[in-house]
């Protein structure tokens, strides 16, 4: 009975069932045990996926694994992070969370080229750039978007 | 003894006559068996083996947990389940198992088997992602020694517990956030393979993140 257990168990643990099972080549195995390296493709992407966008960007140039993969499980794209604070003195005046932004095109584009898999946008109209920002995002993500969310900013430098 | 007992609830019910309030028992009472099952499963204690030979009893709805295991008891076919606590220890063929790393995952599921199941379909997947480790998990999972971290987590993920997997991957993220480039790396000890003029290519691709701080 045990014995037949035993030979149970060994096949079935060759014979695994999800698809996120690392299998180690000889190459990985030189890794230390320390290393985020050791990590097989879907682990590592499983395990980034919980960073924030910006956090992605920050870290992209760790490794080629990391760039493969920092992107690919980023849904939701919160426009704030291409927007700039504009440098404007209001007559002196401190104008904190009211004040316009201008969006930095370069920015944009970096972030449409490298996530692919976006499905849900995350906007603020509180800019002059709002309507072309608007049309480049819908050009980008068009075919995959489930979601829009959009808040309207009562602001005084809207021109 | 529970069924009877639930039984009689319904039927008191079902004299009072109103049909949509007895489903709505029947769904609660289904619930609350389901409930008690588990409870009782629990404390059928099986065995599970590391790949270092290691051998660490679980209650059997905890251990569970592990779609692997969960999908090898299944195939036992075993229809009475008190004859599963005698059987062979379950070997964990994958050498993220260490002794040390498969107590920590009984330690975590032994605390976490009536958490309500993850689906990921649900709607509130976002919302769970985005949610902050509970205090709990949190101390169990600070873990000092980096290459037991990586073990369980690697364990976790052979063993399918999606939970604990979640768990650790917020844990290094957390510790990712606000760190820089170089910090990172070292950190996680990853060796960097572009040469440097793919990683200046990459910096200045990404150089507006950095002018956000």
């Amino acid at each position: 009975m045990a014995e037949e257990d035993h030979n149970y168990y060994q096949q079935m643990a060759k014979k695994p069932k999800m698809s996120s099972i690392d299998v180690k080549s000889t190459a990985e195995e030189c890794y230390p045990r320390d290393s985020l390296d050791r990590y097989g493709d879907d682990l590592c992407e499983e395990i980034l996926s919980y960073l924030s966008l910006e956090d992605c960007f920050r870290v992209e140039c760790l490794s080629k694994q990391w760039q493969r993969l920092v992107f690919k499980r980023q849904h939701v794209f919160d426009v704030d992070i291409v927007l700039m604070e504009k440098k404007v003195h209001h007559r002196g005046r401190h104008v904190g969370q009211t004040i316009a932004k201008d969006v930095n095109w370069r920015a944009l584009e970096t972030v449409v080229k490298k996530c692919p898999n976006i499905t849900s946008i995350d906007m603020i109209v509180n800019s002059k750039d709002t309507e072309r920002l608007f049309e480049r995002l819908m050009n980008a993500y068009n075919d995959s978007l489930t979601a829009i969310h959009i808040r309207f900013m009562n602001c005084d430098n809207y021109m | 003894m529970n069924g009877e007992y639930s039984l009689d609830t319904t039927e008191g019910m079902a004299a009072s006559g109103d049909p949509p309030t007895n489903n709505a028992v029947d769904d609660y009472d289904a619930e609350e068996a389901l409930e008690r099952q588990r409870e009782e499963e629990n404390k059928i204690k099986i065995k599970l083996k590391s790949f270092e030979g290691g051998v660490y009893e679980c209650g059997l709805t905890a251990a569970k947990m592990s779609v692997m295991v969960a999908n090898m008891l299944d195939a036992l076919q075993e229809t009475d389940l008190t004859k599963i606590a005698t059987r062979e220890p379950i070997p964990l063929q994958n050498d993220a198992v260490t002794n040390k790393a498969l107590e920590k995952i009984v330690e975590w599921v032994d605390h976490h088997w009536d958490d309500p199941p993850i689906d990921p379909d649900f709607d509130d997947e976002k919302e769970r992602r985005n949610e902050e480790l509970s205090h709990w998990d949190k101390q169990f999972i600070d873990i000092a020694d980096q290459g037991e971290l990586f073990d369980i987590i690697a364990a976790a993920n052979f063993m399918d517990i999606k939970g604990l997997v979640e768990v650790g991957a917020k844990h290094i993220c957390n510790k990712i956030k606000g760190k820089s480039c170089t910090e990172v790396r070292e950190m996680l000890k990853i060796h960097n393979d572009f040469t440097p003029e793919e990683e200046a290519a990459i910096h200045k691709e990404n150089e507006w993140i950095y002018a956000k701080d």
